[in-house]
């Protein structure tokens, strides 16, 4: 019993990754089991068991903060809102073969007869999509790790590998592509991130997120006259980076809090990482690389952060909930 | 919150399928399911504990498998676990669909090494 004394001890270290409800039901059977497992193997075997303890610890507390069914609407959020701008961004900028306006203002393109590599990943966000949309698999439950299909995965993994990898083909000069802009690489690569955290739960829905995404994307274009605008961070410069971090901070602030009293904390959860890869590419955008404003805006997300989290757990700790009932907004009607 | 209709629906990966297989023929502690799953497939699923106390944790809110009672052995807690009735079915379900790949298989396999005699020979 000495002997294991040790190894108990460090199994134990390992077991307070875990929650302590979790610890409190289960932690005396884990490790029982633990040391009947290293009876029978090696020291380094020990060392895989802790490790794999402590993955499967945050792989619980992750699950804890964002439930499998929060997972899947990010995931599927992300996939609809990707391939959207995607296609938006083709549509709008890639495909100088079918826009004469470019050749005729004297634009160069430079990757083939695309105006940069841009064209990739929206060929890799398509393949992405109708890999998620025909795939039969959904919401699993019972599988030990994310639950794309192999063939969703594997896109989206490229997706995003190419997110990374197109600016250093170009950086690295030789045939003299140009890629899509930093503003839009953030945003495509935080998005294909997200993505991969769960998976879409409905066909229908990522159709129709999908769908509502593209509206949103080509009204926005049409409205503000796309037509002799030759810069891939059109969107960012005419709409987005326009707006006062105050307003975006205060916003995004207020909206969380309401959403977490509505809908609890992992629908404050889904809210936040949804609206993170809009709000990376925003800093990017209006920052255009000036270290002075990065470093304001930093602190400024700090700083909104803390009230966040500080607001989040008076929350908490008040036990207030909002709920609207069907009766009371039957009421609203009347009156 | 139980999930059955996800778990009817769902495609087994092999460690759950053979954590189900293993408490097929009885109540069993985490380290037997460990052995037995090593065992089922010829030493090539080898089972951290973690991962097997996940997979239980998933199976259980999904209403497949149940906790079976605890004894104290050598000074450790043992905990056993058990089908329930949704759990055999969709282990049932599982295998017949296993079985029915191997036999699509196993049936072109024989119709590969049929043509390939037939033409050696021709």
């Amino acid at each position: 019993m000495s002997a294991e004394q040790p190894l108990e001890q460090q199994y134990r270290r390992a077991l307070r990754w875990y929650p302590s409800a979790w610890r409190t039901a289960n932690e005396d059977v884990v490790l029982g089991t633990l040391l009947d497992a290293a009876d029978d193997s090696p020291v380094t075997n020990s060392r895989a068991q802790i490790a794999n303890i402590r993955a499967q610890a945050i792989a619980m507390r992750f699950g804890m903060l964002l439930p499998d069914v929060s997972r899947h609407a990010v995931a599927s959020h992300a996939l609809a809102a990707g391939t959207a701008f995607s296609l938006v961004y083709f549509w709008f900028y890639s495909r100088t073969p079918l826009t004469p306006s470019f050749a005729d203002y004297g634009v160069p393109t430079w990757f083939g007869p695309f105006q940069n590599t841009g064209v990739i990943l929206t060929a890799l966000w398509v393949a992405a999509f109708v890999s998620a949309m025909v795939s039969k698999k959904r919401n699993v439950s019972l599988s030990l790790s994310l639950n794309h299909t192999r063939a969703t995965r594997v896109v989206l993994g490229l997706t995003l590998l190419a997110t990374v990898a197109l600016p250093v083909a170009s950086a690295l000069g030789g045939a003299g592509w140009t890629a899509p802009s930093t503003t839009n690489l953030v945003l495509l690569g935080a998005l294909a991130l997200l993505a991969q955290v769960g998976t879409s739960a409905s066909r229908i829905r990522l159709a129709l997120t999908t769908a509502l995404w593209l509206a949103a994307f080509v009204t926005i274009y049409a409205i503000n006259g796309r037509s002799a605008e030759f810069s891939d961070r059109y969107l960012w410069q005419a709409v987005i980076a326009e707006i006062p971090f105050v307003v975006i901070a205060g916003t995004l602030l207020i909206v969380v809090i309401l959403v977490r009293l509505l809908a609890g904390r992992a629908g404050a959860a889904v809210f936040l990482l949804t609206a993170s890869p809009w709000f990376l590419a925003w800093t990017v955008a209006s920052t255009e690389g000036n270290l002075t404003e990065l470093g304001l805006v930093a602190a400024g997300t700090l700083v909104t952060l803390v009230v966040l989290l500080l607001a989040l757990h008076l929350i908490e700790k008040s036990g207030i909930r909002v709920t609207v009932s069907r009766a009371s907004l039957d009421s609203a009607r009347v009156d | 919150m139980a999930d059955k209709g996800n778990a009817a629906d769902a495609e087994i990966r092999e460690p759950t399928f053979l954590v189900l297989a293993a408490l097929a023929d009885g109540r069993k502690h985490g380290y037997a399911l460990i052995k037995e799953a090593a065992e089922m497939s010829g030493q090539r699923v080898q089972l951290k504990v973690g991962t097997l106390y996940a997979a239980l944790d998933r199976l259980s809110q999904s209403g497949l498998v149940r906790s079976a009672g605890e004894e104290v052995v050598n000074g450790r807690l043992r905990r056993y676990f058990e089908l329930t009735p949704e759990g055999a079915e969709v282990l049932e379900r599982e295998a017949a669909r296993l079985e029915s790949n191997i036999r699509e298989a196993r049936a072109r396999l024989r119709t590969r090494f049929a043509t390939a005699s037939a033409e050696a020979s021709a």
